[in-house]
C-alpha cells in the first residue's frame, strides 16, 4: 500500500488537462492541496496498525492486504466495516472523506461485468477484463472516481431523443481494438485528484439507446478527455487556523472522440445491464451514505450543542429537542446502513420476483435499507441548517473579519463584547463561530448542502427505489384479509423473502 | 428631497470610524458600492412621478413633501403605502431595500418618546427633541437605521446581572448637558452607510435595569462611536453581468465613552417604556417585512419556475405543488401585512388589557397580523431554499467558472452540454444558474438566510408575542362552554374581539 506523498506524485506526473475558471492547472496546483489533504487521509489512516482491520482488507484476486477502498466485499462483515471505517474518516476530515466512489463503482461493475458475460454466452470478456484492470488498481492503491451523472439536456427526453446526442455520454463508434465515445459527464466529484475514472451508465435504458451502455475506466488524463473543475475551499485563515481545513472537487468530464481498448471496457451495448449498473452503482453508493452521513450528523450535533454551550442555553427545553432530532436522523441513518449490511448477500431485488441472486459471488447492501436511510439523511439537509441558524443567532452572518479580531484598535473591544457564557473563553467562542460561519455562510457550505442533499442520489431516486421495490402489493393483500375485503391473504408477507437474517457464527 | 448622488456625496464627507478586516475605510469605499447603489435605489424612485404616491408624503410637521420613508404613518393609507412601497423597492433590487430600520425606528420612538414624556408630566423634553431631530432628518432625506440588538453577553443572565456591563448599551454617567453611554450593537444592517443611527434598547427591562432604558440619534461617525463591518457583496462577475448587483453590510457598533447632548436623547431611564419602545420597533419592522418578504417571495417564485423551466420539467406535478407552496408564504404573508395596516390606530395591545391609545396620534400597525406574518415567512426561508436546490438539482453547486465558458478550449462544449430545454438558449440558461449559485452557493446567500430567518426578530420572538398578546382565554371560555365544562362563556369572543375595523 502506498503513502499520501507516493499518490500525490503520482498525480504531479499526470498531463494538463484541467481547467479552471479560465486556466489550465496542475493536479497538484496550491487550489487542490485541500482537498489532496482530505484524500490523503485514507492512506494516513490505512497505515496505522489500529486500524488494520477496518481500513485493510485482504484481496480475493490476489491475496495481498489492500486498502478497503480498493476491495470487493466477500461477507457482510466487509460491507460493515466499510460503513464504520467511512464514518470514522468522514469524522476526522469532517466531512466527505471522497473515496468511497471508487469503491462503490468498482463493487457495481464487477458484478454486473460478470453478468453482462453469462448473458453473452460467452462473446465478451467484461468480467476478466475488470478483474485484470482492478488488479493493478488495487496493487498499486490507487484512487478511483465514478462518472455516473450525464449533463441530461433536456429532462423529458430520454438518451437516444435528445437533440444532442451527447447529452448522455455515448459510444460513438466501434472498432476493431476498441470503442470512441462521446459526451459530457457533470458534478464528478474528486475526479480532478484521481487516478482512475469509472465510467457507468446514469439511467434505466431502452433497446434503442444501448449506445448508451456503457461502462469503462480509463485514467483522468487519458487523450480525448478534459476536465472543467469546480473547487470547494473554505476562506483561508491567516490568524485563527482551523482544527482541520478540508476542501473538494468537482469536475464536467468532457470525452471527445476520446478512443477506450477492449481491455478498458466493461459494458458496451447490453442496455439492460447498463441500467442495472446505474442502479447498483448508486446502491452501493447510498450505503456509504450510511457511513458518511451521520459521521456529518455527528459533527452536527456537536456543532449544534456547542452553538447553545456559547450561548449558555444548553439547559433549554427546545435546545434538548432539536439536538435529540439531530440524533434521531444521525442514528435512523446509520441503523438503515448497518441492517442494509447484514443483510447484504450475492443478490438483487428484482421488481416482482424478489431477491435473486447475482454476480459471481461478492455481497451487496440491501437495496431498501440503504435507501431509506439515505433518504431521510438526504431530506435532513436544510432543517440541519436551520436548527444550527436557530440555535446560534444571527452571530455567524455578522461576525467580523479575522484581522479585526487582530486589529490593536478593535481586538480588545470584539472580544470584550463577542463573549457570551461566561465557561467558554471568549477566544474559542470566537474561534466557534468562525467554524460555524464556514458551515452556514461560506460558498463551500452552501455547495456542500446541494451535494448533501443530491448526492448519491437525490431524495426522489430514492423514493422511486422504495417504492418500486417495496412489497406495497403484499400489505394490500393483507388489509384486504384483515378487512374482510376480496383477495385478500393473510400470508402474503410471510412468503416474502424480502429479509433473511443471516446465521450469525459468533 | 435629495439625490443618490447626494447622498453619497454627504457620505464622503463623514468621518472614517469603519473598520473591516483589520484596515479602516471610507463610506465610499469601493465594498460599499454595491450597497449604496441598493439604498440610492430609493431616491431615484421617490424622483419618478409615477411613484409619487406611494414612495412620497407630506411631512405632518412641515407640511413638506417628503421621502415615505422618513414619514410618520399618519392613517392606515400611510401603512398601506409604506408595505406596497416595500414590496415594490424590494423586486426593483431583488431583495432587501435597506431604508426600513429608519422608518420604524423613527416611527416608534416618535410614540413612546410622547408616552415618556406624558408620564413624566413635563420633567422631560423626549418628544420634543425628537420631533427637532426629526425636521432636520426629513428636510435633509437623510438615512437613518436602528441599532437595537445588543451583543446580550450571557444569555442567561438580565442586562443589570451580566458581568460585562456594556453586554447591554447603557446610560454610564448622566451629565447636565447630555449622557455618556457605553456597549456594543451587534448585527446593525447599514449602519456603514446610514446618515443617522437611532440607538434604543432590546428587551423588556426591570427597574433596576434602568440604565439600558435607552433611546439617542447620533450620526453614524459620532465621536465615541466606532464600527466593526461585515460587508456583503457578491462575486463580482466579469464576462456575464446580473441585471442587478445588490450589496449591503452589517455592524458591530461600539459605544465607548460617548456622550450625546439631551437634545439626541429620546428616553434615559424609563425602564417601562424601554421595553414599548424595544417591542414597538420590533412591530414597525416586522409591519416592513410584510412588504420586502412577499418581494423576496417573488423572487424566489420566478427562481424556483425557471429552474423548472431550465429543466424543462415546468409541467411536471410535483413542480407546481411546489410552486403553489412558494405563493401561498408570500401571499400570506402579505395579506397579514395589510391586514395589519388596514386595522392599525393610534394604539397598542396591553396584555390582559387590550388595545389602549397610544402616542400622539400616528398609526401603529395591528400587533397580531404583524407577528404572524413574519413569523410564517421567517420560519419558511430554509424550505424555500430547498426547493430550489430540489427544482435545481446539482447544477448550481458545480457550475463552472465564468472564465471557463469564455475560454476557447472549453467554452463551446460548456455551451453544448450545459444545455437542457430546448426552447431557452444555452446562454440565459448559464445566466440563470449563475444568478441562483449566488442565492445558494456563496457566503451572502448564506448570510441572507440567516438574515431572512432571524432578521426582524427571530421566529422565537414572534411566537412569544403571539401567544402573549392573542386571547387564548377566550378560546378556552368559549371551548368549555361547548364541551359543557364548568366556566364556559358563550360570548368570551363575541363582545370584543381583537380586531375593530377602522373604516
Amino acid at each position: 500500500m502506498r503513502t499520501k506523498q507516493d499518490y500525490i506524485n503520482g498525480l504531479s506526473r499526470m498531463k494538463r488537462n484541467l481547467y479552471f475558471d479560465g486556466q489550465l492547472i496542475d493536479r497538484t496546483d496550491e487550489l487542490q492541496m485541500r482537498c489532496l489533504n482530505t484524500i490523503g487521509t485514507t492512506y494516513d489512516e490505512a497505515a496505522k496498525p489500529e486500524n488494520e482491520k477496518l481500513m485493510t482488507a485482504i484481496s480475493h484476486l490476489t491475496g495481498e492486504r489492500i486498502n478497503r477502498f480498493n476491495h470487493i466485499h466477500q461477507n457482510t462483515a466487509d460491507l460493515h466495516n466499510k460503513q464504520d471505517m467511512t464514518r470514522m474518516l468522514c469524522q476526522k476530515v469532517g466531512g466527505c472523506i471522497q473515496r468511497c466512489m471508487g469503491t462503490d463503482a468498482t463493487n457495481a461493475i464487477y458484478n454486473v461485468s460478470f453478468e453482462a458475460d453469462k448473458a453473452n454466452n460467452g462473446a465478451t470478456q467484461y468480467h476478466e477484463n475488470f478483474k485484470k484492470w482492478l488488479t493493478r488498481f488495487q496493487k498499486e492503491d490507487l484512487i478511483g472516481c465514478c462518472a455516473q451523472t450525464d449533463v441530461k439536456g433536456d429532462r423529458m427526453l430520454r438518451p437516444a431523443d435528445q437533440p444532442n446526442p451527447g447529452a448522455y455520454v455515448h459510444i460513438k463508434e466501434r472498432l476493431k481494438d476498441g470503442i470512441v465515445v462521446e459526451g459530457c459527464k457533470v458534478h464528478i466529484s474528486e475526479a480532478s485528484v484521481a487516478d482512475e475514472v469509472l465510467v457507468v451508465p446514469t439511467r434505466a435504458l431502452r433497446e434503442q439507446d444501448k449506445d448508451y451502455a456503457v461502462a469503462f475506466a480509463v485514467p483522468g488524463d487519458w487523450d480525448g478527455l478534459k476536465q472543467v473543475v469546480t473547487i470547494h475551499n473554505l476562506r483561508e485563515r491567516e490568524h485563527f487556523p482551523r482544527g482541520f481545513m478540508p476542501g473538494s472537487t468537482d469536475s464536467y468530464m468532457i470525452f471527445e472522440n476520446c478512443f477506450v481498448p477492449w481491455e478498458r471496457v466493461f459494458l458496451a451495448g447490453e442496455y439492460q445491464h447498463g441500467g442495472v449498473n446505474a442502479l447498483l452503482f448508486a446502491l452501493f453508493h447510498r450505503h456509504s451514505y450510511s457511513g458518511c452521513k451521520p459521521a456529518i450528523g455527528d459533527v452536527i450535533l456537536g456543532t449544534a450543542a456547542l452553538a447553545a454551550e456559547c450561548n449558555n442555553i444548553q439547559k433549554a427545553e427546545h435546545v434538548r429537542k432539536k439536538l435529540a432530532e439531530i440524533i434521531m436522523v444521525t442514528e435512523l441513518g446509520y441503523a438503515a446502513g448497518y441492517t442494509a449490511s447484514d443483510l447484504g448477500g450475492p443478490q438483487v431485488f428484482m421488481p416482482g420476483k424478489g431477491f435473486v441472486p447475482y454476480g459471481p459471488g461478492s455481497y451487496i447492501p440491501h437495496s431498501i435499507y440503504c435507501n431509506v436511510g439515505r433518504c431521510l439523511s438526504g431530506e435532513a439537509v436544510w432543517h440541519e441548517s436551520e436548527i444550527l441558524c436557530d440555535l446560534a443567532g444571527g452571530v455567524v452572518a455578522t461576525f467580523p473579519h479575522e484581522k479585526d479580531f487582530v486589529n490593536p484598535e478593535t481586538k480588545e473591544d470584539l472580544l470584550k463584547y463577542t463573549k457570551r457564557s461566561s465557561k467558554v473563553s471568549v477566544e474559542d467562542q470566537a474561534q466557534f463561530w468562525r467554524f460555524l460561519g464556514d458551515a452556514l455562510c461560506s460558498a463551500t457550505g452552501g455547495i456542500r448542502n446541494i451535494g448533501a442533499y443530491h448526492g448519491g442520489g437525490s431524495p426522489i431516486m430514492e423514493q422511486i427505489a422504495i417504492t418500486t421495490q417495496y412489497d406495497i402489493e403484499s400489505r394490500k393483500k393483507l388489509v384486504k384479509y384483515i378487512a374482510g375485503m376480496s383477495g385478500g391473504d393473510r400470508e402474503a408477507l410471510a412468503k416474502s423473502n424480502f429479509i433473511k437474517r443471516p446465521k450469525k457464527d459468533k
